[in-house]
C-alpha cells in the first residue's frame, strides 16, 4: 500500500489531536488543561481546513470555539479559582460509567465507518466550500437563518434576566 | 453572476412574524413601564396572543391542502394550525393566571411575558417545521425560554435548582437529538422530511442501522419535553420548583409541541421504519403510563402528583401515536385541547390557594375546601374527573378516542394496561377530592385571587364540561386535522 | 482531491516562519548567554518587598454577562462571513435577510443596554 503525503499530514494532525485530548483529561492544573483543549481545537480546525475541505467550519472552530468558548472556560476556571489542593484531590464521580459511555460511542463510530451501510454520503462528497454553503444558508435555509437570530436573542435575554441582580 | 432567489410565500408565516414583532415590541415597551405597573405588559401580551390566535384561525379554511414555503422547510397544514391554537390558548391562560401570582412572588417583570411569547414562537415553528434543522431551531427557542422561565424566581433556591437540573438535562438531550439529525443526514443526504422519506423508500433503507439509531435519538430528544420514560425524572422536581403558572405551562404546551414534532417526523419522515418505532414506542408507552401512575400514588405534594400524572398522560397519548391511523391523530389533537383545559385548571387551583407564606401545593391545603369555598371545590372535581377520564368531561372523550384508535390498530394488551392504569389513577385523584370534601378545614387566611385567575378558571372549567357533553365541534376540527395529515401516507 | 488547500501554502509557510523565529531566538539566546543561576534572581522582585498574598484573585461574577453577550454576538458575527461571500450573487434579497437578522439582534442589544447589562455595577 502506498502512503501518500496526505496520509502523513493526517497522521501527524491526528496524533496531535489525540495528544492534546489526552492532555485535557490528564493534566490536573485547570488552566493548563484548558490550554490543551485550545490546542486540540486549533489542530482540529487545521484538519477541517486541510483534509476535509471545510474552510468555513474550520474558521467557526477557531472564532467561536477557540475564541469565545475558551474565554468562557477560562472565565469559569478563574471564577472558581481553585487552589492546588482542591483540584488535585478531586476524582470525577461516575467516571467508570462515563468512560464506558465514551467507549461505546467510539466503538459505534468505528462500527459505522467500517460497515458497508454508511449511507449515501461519503466523506468529502459534494461542495463544502464556503460559497456552496453560503448559498445554501441564504437561499434554502433563510428561515433557519432568521430563526438563529431569534435564538441568540432569547439566549441574551435569558442570560441578562437570570444573571442581573436587579433588573 | 446573479442568482434569482425564489421569493418565499411570506403569507404562510404571518402568525410567526406577528409573534416575533409582538415579543420584541413587548421588551421595548417594557423599558418604559414603571416597576409597579408591569401588569400592563401582561395585558399587552395577552391581547397580542389573542390577535395571533385569530390570525392563525383565519388560515383554517384555506388549508384543506398543506402548503409549503421557504424551499419546503416550512409547512402549514391543519395539523400545524390546530396545535398552534393549542399553544396560543395555553399561553393566553398562563398569562391570565400569572398576573397576580407574579406580584405575590415579587417577580413581576416584562421579560417573563416576552420569554413566554418567544417560547410560543418556538413551538409554532416546531409544529410547522418540515426540515429537521428548522424543527431543531424551534425546539431550542422553546427550550431556552422554558429554562429561564422555570428559574425565574432566581432568589428561591428550589426554583433555581429545578431550572438548573432542567437545563443540564436539556442541553445534554439536545446534543443527542442533534446527533440523531446528523445520522439521518448521513444516511439519506437530506434533512427535509419529505426527501428523507423519499430516499428511504427509493434505496430501501428501512432497516439501515444508522436510521434506526437516529430514530432512537430523535425519540430521546423529543421524549424529554414529552416527559416520557426514561426521561421523565426531571418532571417532578421542575414542576415543584418552577413558578406554578410556568409549571402549568410546561405540563401542557411543550409537551404538545414535542408530540406534534414527534408525530410529524415519525409519520412523514421515517414512516417506513414503522415496525422499528412501533416496538420502541410500545415499550415506552407501557413503562411511561405505569411509572407515572404508580409513583403519583405516593405523592403528598399536589404539584408533584400532577407532574407524575402528566407523565402518565404522556403514556396515554403515545397510544395514539402508536396507532398511526386517522383516529389516533384525531385523538392526539383532541386530547391536547382537553388536556390543556383540565391541567391548566388543576394548576390554576393550586395558584388560587397561593397565599403569603403558603405555596398551596400540599394536599393538606385542600382540606375542607368544600366547606369554605364550595364552588371552587366543584370546579376542582370537574378537573379531576376529566383528568381521570370520567364522563361527562372532555378528558373522557379524548381518552376514548385514543383507546379506540389503539384498539383499531390492534394493540389490545396495551389498551388493557392503559385501562388498568386509569383505575390506579382514580385513587390519587380521589385523594384530593377526599381532602376537599371529607376533611374539616383548617383556619386559613382569606384567599385573594386576581380577576385574571378567576376568569381563566371559569373558561377552562366551562370548556372541560362543554366539550365533555357536546364534543362534536372540537371532534370535527380534530378529524379534519387528522384527515389532511394522514392523506399523504397512503 | 486536496488541490484546494494549495492556496493555504503561504499561510503554512508564514506559520512555520513564525514558529521558527520564536524557537530560534530563544535557542540562540540560550546558547550564547552566560548562565549563572542565583535564587535572588528568581524572586519576583529582586529589590523590593516580597509579595504578601497570592496574586491570583477570584474573577468577579460580573464578567458573566459580558462573557455571555460576547459569545452570543460572536456567533452572530460568524454568519456575516458566508453572507459576505455570496452577497454579490444574492443582491438585495440578501441585504434584506441580513438586515432582518441584525435588526432582531439589535433589539436584544438595546434591551441589554437599557437594562444596564453592559454596566459595571
Amino acid at each position: 500500500m502506498m502512503i501518500n503525503a496526505w496520509d502523513v499530514v493526517f497522521f501527524f494532525l491526528a496524533g496531535l489531536i489525540l495528544l492534546s485530548a489526552l492532555g485535557v483529561v490528564f493534566i490536573r492544573h485547570p488552566v493548563y488543561s484548558a490550554l490543551s483543549l485550545l490546542a486540540n481545537l486549533c489542530v482540529t480546525a487545521i484538519l477541517y481546513l486541510s483534509l476535509m475541505g471545510a474552510p468555513f467550519i474550520a474558521m467557526v472552530q477557531i472564532i467561536v470555539y477557540a475564541g469565545a468558548i475558551m474565554v468562557f472556560f477560562l472565565f469559569v476556571i478563574m471564577l472558581m479559582n481553585l487552589s492546588k489542593g482542591e483540584y488535585q484531590e478531586r476524582a470525577v464521580p461516575w467516571r467508570l460509567l462515563l468512560g464506558l459511555g465514551a467507549a461505546a460511542l467510539f466503538a459505534f463510530q468505528i462500527f459505522i465507518l467500517a460497515g458497508e451501510w454508511r449511507g449515501v454520503l461519503s466523506p468529502g462528497a459534494g461542495g463544502f466550500g464556503v460559497k456552496a454553503l453560503s448559498h445554501f444558508i441564504f437561499t434554502r435555509y433563510i428561515l433557519a437563518f432568521e430563526l438563529v437570530s431569534v435564538l441568540i436573542f432569547v439566549a441574551a435575554l435569558g442570560a441578562v434576566a437570570l444573571a442581573k441582580k436587579k433588573l | 453572476m446573479n442568482v434569482t432567489v425564489p421569493m418565499p410565500n411570506l403569507s404562510l408565516v404571518v402568525p410567526e412574524i406577528l409573534m416575533v414583532i409582538l415579543a420584541c415590541g413587548l421588551l421595548l415597551v417594557d423599558l418604559f413601564i414603571p416597576k409597579d405597573r408591569k401588569r400592563v405588559v401582561g395585558y399587552i401580551a395577552l391581547a397580542g396572543v389573542v390577535v395571533v390566535g385569530v390570525v392563525t384561525a383565519a388560515f383554517w379554511g384555506k388549508m384543506a391542502q398543506p402548503a409549503t414555503t421557504f424551499s419546503g422547510t416550512f409547512v402549514l397544514d391543519r395539523f400545524a394550525l390546530f396545535f398552534k391554537e393549542v399553544f396560543l390558548f395555553t399561553t393566553g391562560i398562563t398569562i391570565l393566571i400569572s398576573l397576580k401570582y407574579l406580584e405575590i412572588e415579587k417577580v413581576s417583570l416584562g421579560e417573563y411575558y416576552a420569554l413566554m411569547l418567544f417560547c410560543t414562537l418556538g413551538m409554532m415553528i416546531m409544529v410547522s417545521g418540515a426540515d429537521l434543522i428548522v424543527i431543531y431551531l424551534g425546539i431550542e427557542t422553546m427550550a431556552l425560554s422554558v429554562y429561564v422561565l422555570a428559574g425565574f424566581m432566581k432568589f428561591d433556591h428550589k426554583c433555581t435548582e429545578a431550572a438548573l437540573k432542567y437545563f443540564l438535562l436539556g442541553v445534554f438531550i439536545s446534543g443527542i437529538l442533534l446527533y440523531g439529525i446528523t445520522l439521518i443526514y448521513a444516511a439519506t443526504g437530506s434533512t427535509q422530511l419529505a426527501q428523507v422519506a423519499a430516499v428511504i423508500k427509493e434505496k430501501g433503507l428501512a432497516k439501515n442501522p444508522l436510521l434506526v439509531l437516529a430514530m432512537f435519538m430523535l425519540a430521546a430528544g423529543l421524549g424529554l419535553e414529552i416527559a416520557m420514560a426514561p426521561f421523565h425524572f426531571w418532571a417532578p422536581d421542575v414542576y415543584e420548583g418552577a413558578p406554578t403558572p410556568i409549571t402549568a405551562f410546561i405540563s401542557v404546551a411543550p409537551k404538545a409541541a414535542a408530540f406534534a414534532a414527534l408525530v410529524r417526523i415519525f409519520y412523514h419522515g421515517i414512516q417506513l421504519l414503522e415496525p422499528q418505532w412501533q416496538i420502541l414506542l410500545w415499550i415506552i408507552c407501557a413503562v411511561t403510563m405505569t411509572i407515572g401512575n404508580v409513583t403519583a400514588l405516593m405523592q403528598q405534594n399536589v404539584k408533584r402528583m400532577l407532574a407524575y400524572s402528566s407523565v402518565a398522560h404522556a403514556g396515554y397519548i403515545l397510544l395514539g401515536v402508536l396507532a398511526a391511523n386517522q383516529v389516533g391523530v384525531q385523538g392526539i389533537a383532541f386530547y391536547f385541547f382537553a388536556y390543556a383545559f383540565m391541567n391548566m385548571g388543576a394548576f390554576g387551583l393550586v395558584i388560587y390557594l397561593r397565599r403569603e407564606n403558603i405555596v398551596g401545593d400540599d394536599i393538606d391545603d385542600f382540606k375542607g375546601l368544600a366547606q369554605t369555598h364550595p364552588l371552587l371545590a366543584v370546579i376542582m372535581v370537574v378537573f379531576l374527573l376529566s383528568l381521570a377520564g370520567i364522563p361527562p368531561t372532555a378528558g373522557f372523550v379524548g381518552k376514548f378516542l385514543l383507546f379506540a384508535a389503539a384498539i383499531k390498530a390492534g394493540f389490545y394488551w396495551l389498551v388493557a394496561l392503559a385501562a388498568l392504569n386509569s383505575v390506579v389513577a382514580l385513587f390519587y385523584y380521589f385523594r384530593i377530592a377526599k381532602a376537599m370534601y371529607m376533611q374539616s378545614p383548617e383556619p386559613l387566611p382569606q384567599l385573594s385571587p386576581g380577576r385574571g385567575l378567576v376568569l381563566a378558571l371559569v373558561v377552562v372549567g366551562v370548556f372541560t364540561l362543554f366539550f365533555g357533553i357536546y364534543p362534536q365541534p372540537l371532534m370535527s376540527l380534530a378529524k379534519d386535522t387528522a384527515h389532511t395529515f394522514m392523506m399523504f401516507l397512503s | 482531491m486536496y488541490q484546494h488547500i494549495s492556496q493555504y501554502t503561504p499561510v503554512l509557510l508564514f506559520f512555520a516562519l513564525a514558529i521558527g523565529f520564536g524557537v530560534g531566538a530563544l535557542l540562540f539566546a540560550y546558547l550564547v548567554r552566560p548562565s549563572k543561576p542565583d535564587p535572588e534572581k528568581l524572586s519576583p522582585y529582586e529589590c523590593g518587598i516580597p509579595p504578601l498574598i497570592s496574586v491570583r484573585e477570584r474573577v468577579p461574577i460580573r464578567f458573566f454577562i459580558i462573557v455571555m453577550l460576547f459569545l452570543l454576538f460572536d456567533v452572530e458575527a460568524i454568519f456575516m462571513y458566508p453572507w459576505a461571500v455570496v452577497y454579490e450573487r444574492i443582491g438585495w434579497w440578501g441585504f434584506i435577510e441580513m438586515f432582518l437578522f441584525i435588526a432582531i439582534l439589535l433589539v436584544g442589544y438595546v434591551y441589554a443596554w437599557a437594562k444596564g447589562a453592559l454596566e459595571w455595577e
